[in-house]
């Protein structure tokens, strides 16, 4: 009998930055450093798990922008000459690092983790990482869900029913496009929840979304099991809390493992060590200096110079760490037990970019916890949130608090005095297609026009991403966002002008289907105020 | 010397289409995959072509999808409209909302014969009955919109309730010529710390609702107060939450005094948390501070 449960659950998401009318473009690396980093090594996670007959359960999500480029065959055949860019670089610092041993050792350790990147992605999985996560799906192992459209902060734009209807809808039929099958899941966006949410989950087929911990214990209701079991909303749509303390093992950037001094540090990059005039041909245009993915040292600590990374030493310390979080788990399921009416369920969300990419060893420690927590003795069981719910439905109906799991738990991330200008734009493009769209009723367009009606659709959701004023508030690439967000909203003012005034520039119109070839099976008609 | 792939491409005299690049993707997979368990094999530089983007993409090159990318963006870059005056309203915390509006065409701050406008006001309605139309007993307070401003940041006094606002002229009694009407927004409850004990979740009781009260826009609060009756339910307790010392109130103690005095004539259990920057200001008042026992 286990005395408790445990989810973990990983979202995968990235912007869509594909950008078609470059030859190459610095933002779709955001793309390539994760597929390398990150979603490769967690396949082949998945595959020697399933190899080796361990039972578990994983769930993850993946955005439809994500969907998207990954099966987007400009984007494939970018990454191969992106891998084969990484493979050439560790090539030469091989070379170069000849009389430094410790050093050579660890650009042939790169050369390999790119050259295996290579054979698993070309030759064992043919360019398609869905498919590989669609495999390990059809096992029964990993249950994967998805988000909204594109990631629109969902919050923020509920002053329009069919933003927020639209951005659900989308994401679900893109996931259903691509694997086949509804998700049971979903995952809001940045966690961000607002009452009445839960009513577009349902009429949509979802099972259940999460939350972040204060979601749930400022409910309408007091939760009787804290966030260690679910709430129904009142239409029964289920909500799960994420457990803050396992998330602060692994978030919290002082206490979290993956500050560990013997873990790969992630800012020392030889894009960033090395000459301009060697390292130029794998930066940004030559001369901006960029991670390449080749970092040679270890976290370390504070106050002192950063010494060589030691692989073998952090793989140990990732299995280390594992045994640690299970085991604090199982103290924590011994301590709820007794005080429940059910066994305790812990929820463990995290961003699955986390896992190799920004935490090198994260995938290790990952397998590592699946492993250990497969072991009989160990009390403890994972679960997918839609098997947890086939075995026992929630045992309380309350209503959620509005939440995210951004900084102070709420909207303020996504507007503030950095970003706020967003959102009168957003709006007002929103309402602009709504109501053309209701004047449509009842009439019909010509095929040029549903063309550029679909392709404002697109403009327009693409605007919306949660991304740009993250991005914006965070400070790291805000030229980037800025430019996407008004880049998208004028590609929407000049479609909405062109079909009002009865005058489409095919030419145009092919130039941004090209550019922005998100959701082509998109219908304007369904941006209307009321479902259908 | 290592062949570099910029080297490479402009010498392969061979082009391929995606589905021959597929078919010779798949020939090698089946005959050359790689055993898991060994380390990876892959040594032979990739033919230049694989590497290789067609220079057209369905006919346009990079440098037309740029040009119609610049020219949109140049041509249609967003700008507010200029239509009927209006108001949103977003919720941000459970003690802020965001509001943006637009006065619409024709509100120029001064008017043609050189006299300035009645100032620009949001009236903040508190509507902890959301399903009643506004009525002259909602209590409400006001914030100066501003002239060259269309968007503000506003704390609020009460957490997990709903708000509405109107955009409007504020005449000289007081009353507000409306130009606009916001939509309607709730606030979650703030996080309260008896129910964050997540250690003993079975020990967790039910809490009366403790909306917290932030002093800092209360005078309008208070001013309907006075006038018409501050109205709230009669299961509430309340939390009042000073903000900084320096708010635009001349004399605090005495304005929270005759709130407390207002809670307390409705029966309301009220308690007041100064916030540590107004804490000094409360703990060593002015000579002829009255009331809170000061």
């Amino acid at each position: 009998m286990e005395k408790g449960f445990l989810s973990i659950i990983l979202h995968a998401h990235l912007p869509f930055v594909r950008h078609p009318e470059h030859p190459s473009f610095f933002e779709e690396n955001w793309l390539f450093e994760a597929m390398t980093e990150c979603y490769i090594p967690l396949i082949g996670m998945l595959d020697r798990l399933e190899d080796d007959h361990i039972d578990y359960r994983l769930t993850l999500s993946l955005s439809p922008p994500l969907i998207s480029m990954l099966r987007d065959e400009l984007l494939q055949s970018r990454y191969l000459k992106h891998l084969h860019q990484l493979i050439e670089l560790a090539e030469k610092e091989i070379a170069r690092t000849r009389k430094a041993p410790e050093f050579n050792k660890l650009a042939r350790l790169y050369r390999r983790f790119y050259r295996h990147a290579l054979a698993v992605y070309q030759n064992q999985y043919h360019g398609d990482l869905l498919g590989a996560f669609g495999k390990h799906q059809a096992l029964g192992k990993l249950e994967l869900i998805t988000t909204a459209a594109t990631h629109g902060f969902l919050p923020l734009l509920s002053v329009s029913e069919a933003s927020v209807r639209n951005q659900i809808n989308i994401g679900i039929d893109t996931f259903r496009t691509h694997f086949g099958i509804a998700p049971k899941g979903f995952w809001l966006p940045e966690c961000g929840y607002y009452p009445g949410l839960e009513s577009f989950l349902k009429d949509a087929g979802i099972a259940y979304f999460f939350v972040d911990a204060h979601s749930l214990l400022n409910a309408s209701q007091p939760p009787l099991n804290g966030v260690y079991a679910p709430l129904a909303c009142a239409n029964g749509v289920a909500a799960f809390a994420r457990d803050p303390e396992s998330s602060e093992q692994v978030w919290s950037s002082k206490q979290g493992y993956p500050g560990d001094f013997d873990y790969r540090e992630y800012y020392r990059d030889i894009g960033f060590d090395l000459d301009l005039d060697y390292i130029g041909p794998y930066i940004l245009d030559g001369q901006i200096r960029a991670n390449t993915g080749i970092k040679y040292y270890r976290v370390t600590g504070e106050n002192q110079p950063k010494a060589i990374y030691q692989p073998k030493q952090a793989r140990a310390k990732a299995k280390l760490h594992a045994r640690d979080f299970i085991h604090k788990r199982q103290q924590q399921i011994d301590a709820l037990s007794g005080r429940m009416d059910r066994p305790p369920h812990v929820v463990a969300p995290y961003d699955a970019e986390l896992f190799g990419h920004w935490w090198f060893e994260g995938p290790c420690w990952l397998e590592q916890v699946l492993r250990i927590a497969s072991e009989a003795s160990n009390g403890i069981q994972t679960i997918s949130c839609g098997d947890y719910l086939k075995q026992a439905p929630p045992p309380q109906v309350a209503t959620p608090s509005a939440s995210t799991w951004g900084a102070q738990g709420y909207s303020s991330y996504w507007i503030n005095e950095t970003n706020d200008w967003i959102y009168p734009f957003l709006h007002q493009a929103g309402r602009q297609l709504e109501d053309f769209v209701a004047e449509l009723q009842g009439v019909s367009v010509n095929a040029l026009q549903e063309r550029a009606f679909n392709q404002a659709f697109r403009s327009l959701l693409l605007a919306q991403s949660s991304d740009w004023p993250f991005i914006i508030k965070s400070g790291t690439t805000i030229e980037y966002a800025n430019k996407r967000i008004t880049d998208h909203l004028a590609r929407f003012n000049f479609l909405y002008d062109s079909l009002r005034k009865g005058k489409i520039d095919e030419r145009y119109l092919t130039a941004l289907e090209i550019m922005d070839n998100i959701f082509p099976d998109i219908d304007f008609r369904n941006y209307c105020a009321s479902k259908t | 010397m290592l062949m570099t792939f910029e080297d490479a491409e402009p010498r392969s005299p061979i082009e391929l289409t995606r589905d021959e690049m597929l078919a010779i993707s798949a020939e090698i997979s089946f005959k050359f995959s790689p055993d898991k368990t060994a380390p990876a094999k892959v040594t032979a530089p990739p033919p230049a072509a694989v590497l290789r983007e067609q220079p057209q993409i369905e006919g346009f090159s990079h440098r037309e999808l740029q040009a119609i990318g610049r020219d949109i963006s140049q041509r249609y870059a967003p700008k507010a409209s200029n239509r009927a005056p209006e108001i949103t309203l977003l919720p941000v915390d459970p003690l802020h909302l965001y509001a943006y509006w637009d006065t619409g065409p024709g509100q120029t701050p001064i008017t043609a014969d050189h006299k300035p406008q009645k100032p620009l006001t949001l009236r903040i309605y508190w509507r902890p009955d959301a399903t009643r139309e506004i009525t002259r007993s909602n209590i409400w307070f006001d914030i100066p919109a501003g002239r060259s401003q269309s968007r503000k940041q506003i704390r609020l006094p009460i957490d997990n309730t709903f708000y509405s606002a109107a955009l409007g002229k504020l005449n000289p009694d007081r009353s507000l010529d409306v130009l606009a009407h916001s939509n309607l927004v709730h606030v979650p409850t703030a996080p309260n710390n008896k129910r964050l004990a997540i250690d003993h979740p079975a020990q967790q009781a039910s809490t009366a609702k403790e909306p917290a009260f932030a002093v800092r826009h209360l005078q309008g609060i208070l001013s309907a107060a006075r006038q018409e009756g501050a109205h709230f339910p009669e299961d509430w307790s309340i939390k009042l939450h000073p903000s900084s010392p320096a708010d635009p109130i001349s004399d605090p103690a005495k304005l929270y005094t005759e709130l407390m005095s207002i809670f307390k004539f409705n029966r309301i259990d009220a308690e007041l948390i100064p916030e540590p920057a107004l804490r000094n200001v409360l703990e060593n008042p002015p000579k002829n501070a009255s009331g809170l026992g000061l």
